[in-house]
Parts: C-alpha cells; sequence; structure tokens
C-alpha cells in the first residue's frame, strides 16, 4: 500500500531502505533523522486503512508522555489579577490619607517673593515689584460685579 | 488531580476575595473621610440654623404684614431659586477675595521684614500694613456674615416661616451695604495710603538712604 494513498497521514520519510521481507507488526519508533514530530501513527501497510485515529493516539500516548496544557499561562492571569487587586488597595489606602493630609486649612496664597538684589538688600526695583503685585492682587477683584448694587433688590431676586 | 482542582479553588477563592476589596476599601475610605465631616456639618447647621431662624424672625416680627407673609409664600420658592446661585457665587467671591487681600499684606509684611533686617526704619510701613490688616478682618468677618444670610435664605423653609425669610433677607441686604463700603474702603487705603508709603520708601532707598523715616 503506498502511504501517499491516505490523504490523512502525513508522508513518512522513507529513511530505511526497501526490504522485500515483511514489514514489522508493531508500530515503529521515532527515527531521530526525522525533524518533524511525527505523529504517532503505523506504517499503512502494517495496519489495515480502517483502523479510526483516536485508537492510534491512545495507543501512542502509552510510548510517549502527554504533553500537559500550558499552566504557566493560568498561572500568570491569576498573578496580574492579584497584582492588580493589590496595587487597588495601595492606592485606596494612599488616597485615604492624601485627602486627610488636604484637611489643613489652605495656607494663603504665596506672595510671589521680591527678588532680592545681588547682594540681599532690599533696592527700588525690589519696591516696584512689590507695588506690582500688589496692583495685580487688587485687580483680580472687581467690586463691583463681586458686590453689585443690585444683587438683592426684589427685582433681581424675582420677589 | 484532586490537588489540582483544590489549588485552583484557593486561587479563584483569593481572587474573588481580593477583588471586591480592591473596589471598596478605596471608595470606603473615601467615604469614612467625608462622613464625620458630613454629619458634624449637618448637626451644626440644624441647631445654629434654628437659633439664626429665631433672630430673623425675631427682627423683622413687627415689619412683615399678613399679605407681604401671603405674597412671600407664594414667590419664596423661586426667589430661593435665584438666591442659590447668588450663594455659589458668593464661595468663590469669598476665597478669591480672601486671596488676594491675603496675598497683599503677605508681600507688605516680607519687604517689611527685609527692610527691618538691613535696618532701614518700618514703622510707618508696619503701621499701614497693621491697619490694612484690621480692615481685611473686618471684611472676613462682614463676608462670612454676609454669606451665612444667603445660605440661610435657602434653607428656610418659606412656605412655613415667611417671617423668617424675610428676615434673612433684611439681614443680608444689609450685610451686603456694609461689604460694599468695606471693600471699597480696603481698596481706597491701599491705593491712596499703602501705595504712597511704598513709593515714599522706594525713593529714600534711591536716594542711598539706608534708615528711613519721615523726614
Amino acid at each position: 500500500m503506498n502511504p501517499d494513498s491516505d490523504p490523512t497521514q502525513p508522508v513518512q520519510p522513507k529513511v530505511r531502505p526497501m526490504m522485500d521481507v515483511a514489514p514489522p507488526q508493531q508500530p515503529l519508533t521515532q527515527t531521530p533523522v526525522s525533524p518533524a514530530p511525527q505523529t504517532p501513527q503505523t506504517l499503512p501497510s502494517a495496519e489495515p486503512s480502517g483502523t479510526p485515529a483516536p485508537a492510534q493516539t491512545s495507543s501512542n500516548e502509552q510510548s510517549q508522555p502527554v504533553t500537559k496544557p500550558p499552566k504557566t499561562r493560568k498561572n500568570l492571569v491569576l498573578v496580574i489579577i492579584v497584582a492588580v487587586v493589590i496595587t487597588l488597595l495601595l492606592v485606596g489606602v494612599a488616597i485615604f490619607f492624601y485627602l486627610r493630609s488636604n484637611n489643613t486649612t489652605p495656607e494663603a496664597p504665596a506672595a510671589t517673593q521680591t527678588a532680592p538684589t545681588d547682594d540681599g538688600r532690599v533696592g527700588p526695583e525690589d519696591i516696584d515689584q512689590t507695588i506690582s503685585e500688589i496692583d495685580n492682587s487688587l485687580n483680580s477683584v472687581n467690586d463691583s460685579t463681586d458686590f453689585g448694587q443690585n444683587d438683592l433688590t426684589n427685582t433681581t431676586i424675582g420677589l | 488531580m484532586s490537588d489540582g482542582g483544590m489549588n485552583k479553588r484557593t486561587k479563584l477563592f483569593a481572587v474573588l476575595l481580593l477583588l471586591p476589596l480592591g473596589i471598596l476599601v478605596p471608595v470606603l475610605s473615601i467615604k469614612s473621610y467625608q462622613l464625620p465631616i458630613v454629619n458634624a456639618q449637618t448637626r451644626e447647621t440644624s441647631a445654629g440654623l434654628q437659633n439664626r431662624q429665631e433672630k430673623y424672625r425675631a427682627a423683622v416680627a413687627d415689619k412683615v404684614s399678613t399679605s407681604e407673609q401671603e405674597r412671600l409664600k407664594t414667590r419664596c420658592l423661586a426667589v430661593q431659586t435665584n438666591i442659590k446661585s447668588l450663594d455659589v457665587r458668593l464661595g468663590t467671591i469669598q476665597t478669591k477675595r480672601g486671596e488676594a487681600y491675603d496675598a497683599i499684606i503677605k508681600n507688605l509684611s516680607d519687604l517689611q521684614t527685609r527692610l527691618a533686617d538691613q535696618a532701614f526704619e518700618t514703622s510707618k510701613l508696619e503701621s499701614d500694613t497693621s491697619e490694612l490688616t484690621q480692615k481685611v478682618n473686618a471684611y472676613k468677618v462682614l463676608m462670612k456674615d454676609y454669606k451665612q444670610a444667603v445660605s440661610d435664605m435657602t434653607a428656610i423653609d418659606c412656605t412655613t416661616d415667611p417671617v423668617a425669610f424675610k428676615g434673612a433677607l433684611e439681614a443680608a441686604r444689609t450685610k451686603h451695604a456694609e461689604l460694599i463700603t468695606q471693600v471699597g474702603g480696603i481698596r481706597e487705603y491701599v491705593i491712596n495710603t499703602i501705595k504712597p508709603s511704598l513709593e515714599q520708601i522706594k525713593q529714600q532707598l534711591a536716594d542711598g538712604r539706608t534708615a528711613g523715616g519721615n523726614q
């Protein structure tokens, strides 16, 4: 029987010379010459063509160690999940302490320090800078807008 | 096989336990932090509001006629909607204006310290800064009272107690008028007193004087 006649079976490299003796009755073991992992099977001539594939596989499991499904991938996923959970816990604790530290009375915004002169003494330019900063602070608020004359009149509030 | 199953079960149990904790802990920590503050504020507000409501009612009890009370009952809910937006705006004003005034005082204080370090006479600047600080503190008290009155207007049940609502409105109007005067006074003081003092110091420094003072 020609191995090529069975499409489900990969073509086996002809590693053995043709012999005029009867083919072996037992399934062949893997030869080191063949690079690709061979599907464990016997020569087609040794077995009837109607042999089902699972039977072949199960018989070959006894001769070869069964490769287990990759457990490392599952373990990696679990590790990632645990790491994420721990991170979330730490973030929660950090947020708690951050909010507690922010509960202190907010300090008045630090005014821009007047740049000292080279020798650290106050000079006319420092006074100018102070005046400029005072102007900026004063101009940042609008008295007539903040406390308009008509803020609480009956007309304004709808009374 | 059973050991592998137990291992899987243990890991699954650990994940199912830790995952909700990882979400609950941050949320609960934030809520538990805020809840006592909210509760304390709520308790203070209820008791304080009742006291203030009594005062408001007492202040205008004789001045609100029955017809005006009825008119207030029908319109006060719409008024409260307008007042609520004012209340929110006042919060921003209070913060921003307070920061601006504090920045001015800090500028002057820092300058005063540096001038004093170089033995420059700063008594005038010191008194000016002290006066400004008093004005700003008075403003802050007024602002707090004004905002309180406006907030109370939104909190009072005006349909059942229109007299207290009217009293809160009148109190807010009084504080508002005082505030207009106060902030105008602060601005005028900075422009007409503080800045001329600084100009004088600048001139003295430019003249090479190491000690200030009026001459």
